[in-house]
């Protein structure tokens, strides 16, 4: 059992880029290689006398971050009848008897498909794809495949028809820390909840409630986590089993006895140094370079906003910082919207419905495959080619994607070298 | 989206988990196959020299069980390609010697971090990988284009054991 640590005073994630050193005897700032180092390790079962790494599961998806989160962007979507891999994450909910959600009663919020020695792990869903076809008006066809799920070797009973579940891929981190910095009120003066302005398009923020206080939210598929901290902390306790102060449950549902039963490297299993260490090494990640030659005011550009893409996909955020400019190109407005019945997954997280999904960030949308690594899209990973990431645009989305079907192929092709190129 | 079956068993037994445990390992290809079940021999041989600090001696082809050291005692021939925590870490370096040009692949049953370095001192790309964290046999693999007649360091480091199975091999043709 690793001994407590003391307490660091609490962290401003969105100030952690520009942490200075403080006054002659206050606390050293967070060491970014050190939270490299972290990023990188895998951790281990409890006990073992590799202290700082161990407290490992009981449940859990994979031992290190590094093996899910690529730094190149690498996103393998699995094969017909193959199960998930790691870098796919199944997040689980269960409707309350008197309205509302709460973590599954048996699988707790994340299913876990590993477990630790003497642990049954939860199980392991088995994807199938469907293909939907359609034609676009030059005529050519296009081809988009749904995923229909199969839950099995179930450890703890049926997830019953009160569950709800959404898979959430493994998401890119290069840039989050620019994200994080981006004011709250930048970020709301797009927001347009009841589309005052009629042009289809709403966008609202997901506000995530914190010791009562409301906090905008503008990481995860959903918008659900207002900071760094908090979303590399449900990572490390829901994918990793790794508690910290800021998520000290044990990541066992209550039903688990074996899990409960296990031994863990800690109260918590990382120390708040360390959190804050893997925080900054993070929050540093710069973000990631559009392909060189890119043209952000070209062709592709132009057909991007002709399209309405760059209403949800923001192409440049701009704000001042202690009298200077700041300028990001991250194509995203963090806000939530709705994409339609074809994406929903139904499960919904804080603020965030079950039909609505944060706009993601483009910046570095073709680094994989740009390297010759594997890719897909979306939340899900069911998207591959990118063309087929377009085609799953509905709801508020829906007029850019039938204007995308409209296009002649070169026009296609013109749009998605642009998206390629980001 | 649909969930098209929940199949329900009871809470597995003890006796099976350890199968389960080795679930993943199905999903790999044929060659990937055969050398889960070369590593799942009751025994391996293990690499010759090393004793003195230098990287001990593999053979191509042949599956060895090799003892790593605690990482702060390994001297690499190349910095890792990946910053890891050496505290609780094992490592080690080994070498080999390629007869024949082309793809090759090098194989553990840990999570190891692999980097191949050549006779110049510097990291050699990798061309592909792959693994099952559920397939304790065979974690990883990760592929390479070598040339003919060089010798080729291997190290592993931030690895979570100090005995694993290791095997470098050309990729049939």
């Amino acid at each position: 059992m690793r001994p407590r640590s003391i307490r660091c005073a609490p962290l401003l994630t969105g100030t952690l880029i520009g942490l200075l050193t403080g006054p002659a005897g206050a606390e050293p700032p967070p060491d970014p290689r050190r939270g490299e180092a972290f990023f990188n390790t895998a951790f281990v079962a409890a006990p073992s006398p590799a202290t700082l790494r161990d407290g490992l599961g009981p449940l859990f998806n994979a031992a290190a971050c590094d093996q899910c989160h690529s730094r190149r962007g690498r996103r393998a979507r699995p094969g017909d009848g193959e199960p998930l891999p790691n870098a796919l994450v199944v997040q689980l909910s269960q409707r309350r008897p008197g309205g509302g959600w709460a973590p599954h009663t048996a699988y707790g919020t994340t299913f876990n498909p590993l477990a630790v020695a003497g642990v049954p792990a939860e199980g392991r869903v088995i994807v199938h794809w469907r293909t939907e076809q359609g034609r676009y008006a030059d005529g050519k066809n296009w081809r988009r495949q749904a995923p229909d799920y199969e839950f099995q070797a179930l450890s703890h009973g049926p997830l019953g028809p009160e569950a709800a579940f959404s898979v959430r891929g493994a998401a890119a981190l290069d840039g989050v820390g620019a994200l994080a910095r981006i004011p709250a009120a930048v970020v709301l003066a797009r927001a347009d909840a009841e589309d005052r302005d009629g042009d289809g398009i709403r966008g609202r923020p997901n506000w995530i409630v914190e010791d009562g206080e409301p906090r905008l939210g503008r990481f995860g598929w959903k918008a659900n986590h207002p900071d760094l901290e908090s979303q590399i902390a449900a990572a490390l306790i829901n994918e990793q089993g790794i508690s910290t102060s800021r998520r000290p449950e044990s990541g066992c549902a209550p039903p688990q006895k074996r899990c409960q039963a296990a031994p863990n490297g800690g109260e918590p299993e990382m120390a708040d140094d360390d959190l804050a260490a893997l925080v900054a090494f993070v929050a540093g990640l710069a973000p990631p370079a559009p392909v060189a030659g890119h043209d952000p005011a070209g062709h592709g550009a132009a057909l991007f906003r002709a399209l309405g893409c760059a209403a949800c996909h923001q192409p440049s955020i701009e704000w001042r910082e202690q009298g200077q400019p700041v300028r990001l190109a991250p194509y995203t407005d963090l806000l939530l919207h709705d994409l339609g019945e074809g994406l929903a997954d139904h499960r919904p997280d804080q603020h965030a419905g079950g039909r609505e999904w944060r706009t993601t960030p483009l910046w570095g949308l073709g680094r994989a495959r740009r390297a010759g690594l594997p890719a897909c899209y979306l939340h899900d990973c069911r998207a591959r080619p990118l063309e087929e990431a377009i085609l799953w645009h509905g709801g508020e989305a829906a007029a850019s994607r039938d204007a995308f079907t409209t296009l002649p192929a070169p026009r296609r092709r013109t749009l998605l070298d642009f998206l390629e190129g980001l | 989206m649909k969930v098209l079956l929940a199949l329900a068993l009871l809470p597995l037994p003890l006796a099976a988990l350890a199968q389960a445990e080795n679930s993943g390992c199905e999903t790999y290809a044929a060659p990937e196959q055969a050398v889960v079940e070369r590593f799942a021999a009751a025994s391996l041989p293990a690499p010759t020299g090393g004793e003195d600090g230098t990287p001990a001696r593999l053979d191509t082809g042949t599956a060895y069980q090799v003892t790593l050291l605690p990482q702060a005692r390994v001297r690499f021939v190349a910095e890792p390609g990946r910053h890891t925590l050496a505290a609780g870490a094992y490592a080690t370096t080994l070498v080999f010697h390629t007869d024949q040009a082309g793809p090759y692949r090098a194989y553990i049953d840990d999570a190891s971090w692999v980097d191949l370095v050549d006779e110049n001192g510097k990291r050699v790309p990798s061309e592909d990988f792959g693994g099952r964290h559920d397939c304790r046999p065979l974690r990883k693999f990760v592929a390479y284009s070598l040339e003919a007649d060089h010798d080729y360091v291997l190290q592993l480091s931030g690895g979570t054991r100090q005995r694993i199975r290791v095997l470098v091999q050309p990729v049939p043709r």
